[in-house]
């Protein structure tokens, strides 16, 4: 384990210092080699400078770390190695030190130094020459330079080599020395500098009437007074009011005290090891002050860092809009998308009504067609009890004229009347329910009640044709959900098939059987004939549209039937009998019973 | 006003067509009987009155037409008035053709039908008559003895008693007593109502 002291010559809240601290920290903080533990002094001299010149704090500091010795002590900036000089303390002889971030003048003297054999130091800021010729590039046709530095050590620390080399780089451009003056001096003295002036700053830690700065706030202070360009030499300037350059970088002197923090504690004489020369530099602009100044991009040396840069909306919120603008399109997008599907659904919903219409139109062409079929048996269906009502009637005359006013009688007769009348009256019944124009509701419909009525109404074709009817129906069956009409409908179609299929049959022979059953949830119809039968190569397609094998007829009718069961939730079927003839039953789920 | 004994036989499939002839023909003053099919018709009338048929053409099972031919070809005889509500022309007057009365179709007036019933029931009466006179006829017959029935035959043949005589080998007088007998036992006034009678039992000499 080695310790190393680390003595910082302002205040804790100093910005550069402070970024110092925190890299050394984060570097020692991974070193494995040594297992460095850092204590940390912030010596503040530049607010208290009665303690630079004295021993005291030697004295303080050795009385503090003689339990723990460090075994490397580091200064940064050039008041902490002075007071350590001043001190001229064998305690602090003995550990080696480097010290950081001090002018190339001061690092050169180090080896006149009491402490010389023990110590090595950083060169720092230490391109003013650059910097100066750099800004009269971006700033062509300077007249005028300005030069403003502080009053206290470690403002003339630097302000010195620096102010050599600028007036090395800008030779014949007229000087304006406004260093060492108080604030309010300076600030007066650049609110009303010559045009094309360009000023440089070192630092202000304390003016001419000795108030002490935090010296980037002092720099804030005179940039922002400031009618002219304002140019500094370290990169912790950046931001606070300088325009920018090649800037000495604080990284970098972190990095060689680290390097050099090495060698010394892996046994390596410090007074060996050369000055390190400065080489880091951060080529840095504020995006605020080339604004601020006019000075375009453009005129930047190659691989600037522009910072600050105040970003339009549109940069600022870049992501943001895009995000947005993203949303936006897909909204668009999806919004029209619902439109169109919405148009395309209420056109699909339009063409389903026409659908629709067309198919009722289909199912009353087919049920009125197959009614057409039945005109003449249903003229003799009704003609028989006209006939009966019109004989009773006459005959109740005729008793009447021969004195027979029998109350018994006159009352067969009237209700005999009333029935014929009845009679009539339920053949029309039937059969306008099943000519009206179709309602497509569901109700519960009695398949035996339907099936008779449509017997009914076939009854006088059924005669003609000599058909024999049986009926087997079970009047108790539970009602299915459908539609009584088409119902009716198929019902009719399968009666009128099955009276076809028996034309070829002898008159005395042809037998029509009605059944109906209930068997697992379903009731099952079915109309038996002992016709000719179906040929089986027809059997698959007898519900097909279209498909006859009549010479008259669409050969809708079975189609029908089945795009109305299969509607119902039911399923209709044909089937030979091998005796001879046919079976069409069709069975639909009993109302009430989800399939 | 009808005969009490005269009655008509409605035979139809349907119930309200056969009420309500029933209820016409009775208050017409005849006696009405009724029957849901030819084949009923066929195994339980017993046609011994003076009456008609009115029978529906089309039925379930036996036709109308078929029951005429039955009836045509029993020795019974009734008169037939057709009825039709399928306006089956051709077949009606086939039915005419054969001996049927008339037909009419649905619906008729009472005037109309009960006219027909009328003409039908004379007509009836009339054949009743001759098929009792040809019955009695032939049971008279059955009394003449073996001679007697062959002078009866030769003399329907209008063969002279000589002709006979010489014919039967026995004399002319006899013939004549046997003559007597014959015309005597057919309860006949004349030749002319005998070879009338004869024609009528469809008795060929």
């Amino acid at each position: 384990m080695k310790r190393v002291l680390v003595l910082y010559s302002l205040e804790r809240e100093n910005v550069g210092q402070s970024k110092v601290n925190e890299q050394l920290h984060e570097l020692f903080g991974r070193d494995t080699t040594f297992h460095i533990e850092i204590y940390s002094e912030y010596l503040d001299l530049n607010r208290f400078p009665v303690l630079e010149n004295t021993v005291t704090l030697n004295v303080y500091l050795q009385k503090k770390y003689s339990q723990l010795k460090p075994d490397l002590v580091i200064t940064v900036l050039p008041p902490a190695l002075d007071s350590l000089e001043v001190g001229r303390n064998q305690f602090f002889k003995e550990i080696p030190i480097i010290a950081a971030c001090i002018p190339r003048e001061r690092a050169e003297s180090l080896e006149y130094s009491p402490l010389h054999n023990k110590i090595q130091g950083i060169i720092y800021a230490d391109n003013a020459y650059e910097i100066a010729q750099s800004a009269l590039r971006l700033r062509p046709g300077t007249k005028h330079i300005a030069f403003i530095a502080g009053t206290s050590v470690l403002d003339i620390s630097f302000k010195v080599p620096i102010l050599k080399e600028i007036k090395r780089a800008t030779e014949g451009i007229e000087l304006i020395d406004l260093s060492g003056l108080s604030i309010g001096e300076t600030l007066s003295r650049v609110r009303s500098l010559p045009p094309n002036t360009i000023v440089f700053m070192t630092s202000i830690f304390r003016d001419k009437e000795g108030v002490a700065f935090n010296a980037p706030d002092a720099l804030r202070l005179v940039s922002n007074a400031s009618n002219a360009p304002v140019f500094g030499f370290v990169e912790s300037h950046v931001g606070k009011g300088i325009v920018g350059g090649r800037l000495a970088s604080l990284e970098w002197q972190v990095a060689k005290i680290v390097e050099l923090t090495h060698r010394i504690l892996s046994g390596e004489s410090p007074a060996a090891i050369p000055i390190v020369d400065e080489q880091g530099y951060h080529m840095v602009y504020d995006w605020v002050e080339l604004k601020r100044w006019g000075i375009p991009d453009s005129r930047l040396p190659k691989g600037s860092i522009i910072i600050n840069r105040e970003m339009t909306i549109f940069d600022r919120y870049k992501k943001y809009l895009f995000a947005a603008l993203v949303f936006l399109a897909a909204q668009t997008f999806l919004i029209g998308y619902l439109i169109r599907l919405n148009w395309r659904q209420k056109q699909t919903s339009l063409q389903l009504i026409e659908y629709e219409e067309r198919y009722k139109e289909l199912l009353r062409v087919d049920r009125t067609s197959r009614l057409g079929e039945l005109t003449a048996s249903l003229a003799h269906e009704l003609n028989q009890p006209l006939t009966a009502i019109l004989s009773t009637a006459q005959a109740a005359l005729r008793f009447m004229e021969s004195g027979n006013n029998d109350p018994a009688l006159h009352r067969e007769i009237l209700q005999n009347i009333v029935q014929d009348d009845k009679r009539a009256a339920d053949i029309i019944r039937s059969l306008r329910s099943m000519v009206k124009k179709e309602e497509l509701i569901k109700e519960n419909v009695n398949v035996v009640e339907a099936l008779s009525e449509v017997v009914a109404i076939t009854h006088g074709e059924l005669i003609k044709h000599s058909v024999q009817i049986e009926t087997l129906l079970d009047a108790g069956l539970p009602p299915v959900l459908a539609n009584k009409g088409q119902i009716q409908q198929v019902l009719l179609n399968m009666i009128l098939n099955a009276l076809d299929s028996l034309d070829q049959i002898a008159p005395d022979r042809r037998t029509i059987i009605l059944q109906t059953e209930k068997s697992d949830g379903f009731i099952r119809v079915a109309v038996i004939d002992n016709g000719k039968g179906i040929p089986p190569e027809n059997i698959e397609r007898v519900f097909e549209p279209f498909f006859t094998t009549k010479d008259t007829g669409l050969g809708m009718g079975l189609s029908v039937c089945k795009t109305i069961i299969t509607s119902f939730g039911g399923r209709i079927w044909v089937e030979n009998i091998p005796a001879g003839g046919a079976t069409i039953s069709f069975e639909l789920p009993v109302a009430g019973r989800a399939r | 006003m009808p005969d009490k004994d005269v009655v008509i036989y409605v035979i139809d499939d349907d119930v309200s067509v056969r009420k309500s002839l029933s209820l016409l023909l009775r208050s017409a003053g005849y006696g009405v009987e009724t029957f849901v099919s030819a084949e009923e018709f066929l195994s339980k009338a017993v046609l011994d009155r003076i009456g008609c048929i009115i029978l529906d053409v089309k039925m379930r099972g036996m036709s109308g037409l078929d029951m005429q031919e039955q009836l045509g070809r029993s020795d019974q005889y009734m008169p037939i008035i057709f009825i039709t509500g399928h306006g089956d022309i051709p077949m009606s007057v086939q039915a005419v053709k054969k001996g049927a009365i008339d037909f009419l179709t649905k619906p008729f007036d009472d005037t109309q039908l009960l006219s027909l019933i009328e003409s039908a029931v004379g007509k009836c009466r009339q054949e009743k008559a001759v098929l009792d006179e040809v019955r009695d006829f032939r049971r008279r017959l059955k009394t003449l003895t073996p001679r007697e029935y062959e002078v009866f035959l030769h003399v329907i043949s209008g063969v002279l008693n000589k002709q006979i005589a010489g014919r039967l080998d026995i004399k002319e007088h006899t013939v004549k007593v046997h003559r007597g007998r014959v015309m005597q036992k057919l309860g006949a006034a004349s030749i002319a109502e005998l070879v009338r009678l004869a024609e009528k039992a469809k008795i060929l000499p």
